[in-house]
């Protein structure tokens, strides 16, 4: 952490400048106001200000700091050794300082001080992240909302218009067909969407009502790659299931398919029109292994943590669509039964997904 | 993935819309609504598949509705490719996108229009006859059929 230290008095200022090193931080020193703003704009993480300075006073030098959007979020402790009253140190609060302590002081004061002040700063970070989060991830929803509901109203509109015309029978039915059919396909996908999104919102208010059957976790697997074909075959896929036999557990059987469907999802999406293989075996009594693999981009190594939290995804690249929350969901509901998801990869050839879930749902 | 698709009657190669979509229900969708005002309209998937049969084709599409999501090939490349192509710098496109900022996207591509998806069909509908004064007039809306 890196402090400027601002005062006149070389006395002074090496005195805090030795408090401060002793507490483990980094010091900059500075020994007037126009110097003080000037070393500002570097970003110190904390700004300890002496009041009485020879050209701009600490007052003054807060406000300005604090006016300034650049500056505005680094903590300032005023100090003084001359200006100690009451009315002094409410001038220095409401010139914009974060704290105001009167000298003499002790080392272990000052840089409790500025700890606390630095871990409001990390809350305000924080939270400015999570909107900015957020602000992204609306772009991205009205996004992907805007492209389903595209085809829905043209073909709406387009169904109403040939109806108005009173021209229904001049037109061959497959025609008719095909446009109920690309409606009923889209809005179910908005449909879909629309799910998401409400999980996100009922996963993370902690309500997650989980239904717990025994079922065979291979059998499931191969029911949702069945249930996926009009997507294989739209996108071009071969998908191979791959289990030595049944592999029984007690699970939700609605979130299982949501994990399998996530994943295999995920590996179409990144996969690069390339064989995508499921594999579902038991290992020992205890725990059942599934793995989803492709043979696609695969994930950088920095990326591999990140791609699990909410909003994020494997790429930037605003060609591959997506809410990026298919695999936050999908740890999620592992997480709720006890269970881990993993991925290894080397990209350019692939990822695998292995997810290791406690047999007899240890619910969470 | 190739398609065309030509009004009933229709032999005049001006009246050819080229619509560059990834998403099949989209380019389809978009195709329907076009040939039933009377255009005959090509579909393709991808802008370099589109670059490639254009080089490769003796029509001339009078205007080019792009997506901008696109994998493979991005608007810039695909406005590269086409202006290389000397039959094919004239043509204007039009850029198709549910981006928020879908006006700067097409700006910055130099393309002679945009449309935002969600689009109403009158909407798309005015926006290609601006740039295909030769195609059949509102009223004279022959029936849809399609001939590959």
């Amino acid at each position: 952490m890196r402090i400027l230290n601002v005062n006149d008095r070389a006395a002074s200022r090496y005195l805090i400048t030795q408090m401060l090193e002793q507490n483990g931080f980094t010091v900059v020193e500075a020994e007037s106001g126009e110097e003080a703003l000037a070393k500002a704009a570097e970003q110190p993480d904390a700004i300890v200000l002496d009041v009485k300075l020879p050209d701009i006073d600490g007052y003054e030098v807060s406000r300005r700091l604090k006016l300034d959007e650049a500056t505005a979020s680094i903590p300032i402790v005023l100090s003084s050794a001359a200006f100690v009253g009451v009315d002094y140190r409410v001038e220095g609060l409401e010139s914009g300082a974060d704290a105001y302590l009167a000298q003499p002081f002790e080392s272990q004061e000052l840089s409790a001080t500025i700890r606390a002040l630095l871990r409001a700063r990390q809350a305000e970070k924080r939270a400015l992240e999570a909107l900015r989060l957020r602000d992204v991830f609306l772009s991205t929803a009205s996004h992907e909302l805007r492209t389903p509901l595209t085809a829905v109203s043209l073909q709406a509109e387009s169904l109403r218009a040939l109806w108005e015309e009173k021209r229904w029978n001049k037109v061959p039915p497959e025609t008719i067909k095909k446009k109920l059919d690309i409606l009923n396909r889209q809005s179910e996908h908005l449909g879909n969407l629309i799910d998401q999104l409400l999980d996100v919102s009922r996963l993370r208010a902690g309500g997650f009502h989980l239904e717990p059957e025994d079922f065979d976790l291979s059998e499931l697997a191969r029911q949702v790659v069945d249930e996926l074909s009009e997507v294989q075959e739209r996108l071009k896929y071969v998908t191979c299931v791959e289990s030595a036999g049944p592999v029984i557990g007690n699970w939700d059987r609605t979130r299982m398919e949501q994990v399998v469907s996530n994943l295999v999802m995920n590996a179409y999406k990144y996969g690069q029109g390339r064989p995508v293989t499921v594999a579902v075996r038991a290992n020992g009594d205890n725990l059942a292994v599934l793995s989803v693999t492709d043979q696609g981009m695969g994930i950088d190594e920095i990326d591999r943590e990140r791609i699990f939290e909410r909003f994020e995804r494997a790429t930037s690249d605003p060609n591959l669509p997506g809410f990026g929350l298919g695999l936050w969901i999908v740890r999620q509901i592992v997480g709720a039964f006890g269970g881990t998801i993993e991925v290894e990869s080397s990209p350019g050839k692939g990822a695998r997904f292995t997810i290791k879930l406690p047999r007899q749902g240890v619910i969470q | 993935m190739t398609e065309i698709r030509t009004a009933e009657g229709d032999a005049n190669s001006r009246t050819h819309v080229l619509v560059v979509d990834d998403e099949e229900d989209i380019r389809e969708t978009i195709g329907d609504v076009l040939l039933d005002a009377g255009f005959s309209v090509i579909l393709l998937p991808s802008g370099s598949e589109a670059i490639e049969w254009l080089g490769n084709c003796p029509i001339v599409p009078c205007v080019i509705l792009l997506d901008l999501m696109m994998p493979r090939m991005d608007g810039t490349q695909f406005m590269e490719a086409k202006n290389a192509v000397a039959a094919l710098s004239e043509v204007p496109v039009i850029v198709l996108s549910a981006s928020n900022n879908v006006a700067q996207l097409a700006a910055a591509i130099k393309a002679q229009g945009f449309i935002r998806k969600p689009v109403r069909m009158k909407d798309l509908l005015t926006s290609v006859r601006e740039h295909c004064p030769h195609s059949p007039a509102c009223e004279d809306k022959p029936p849809a059929s399609a001939v590959v």
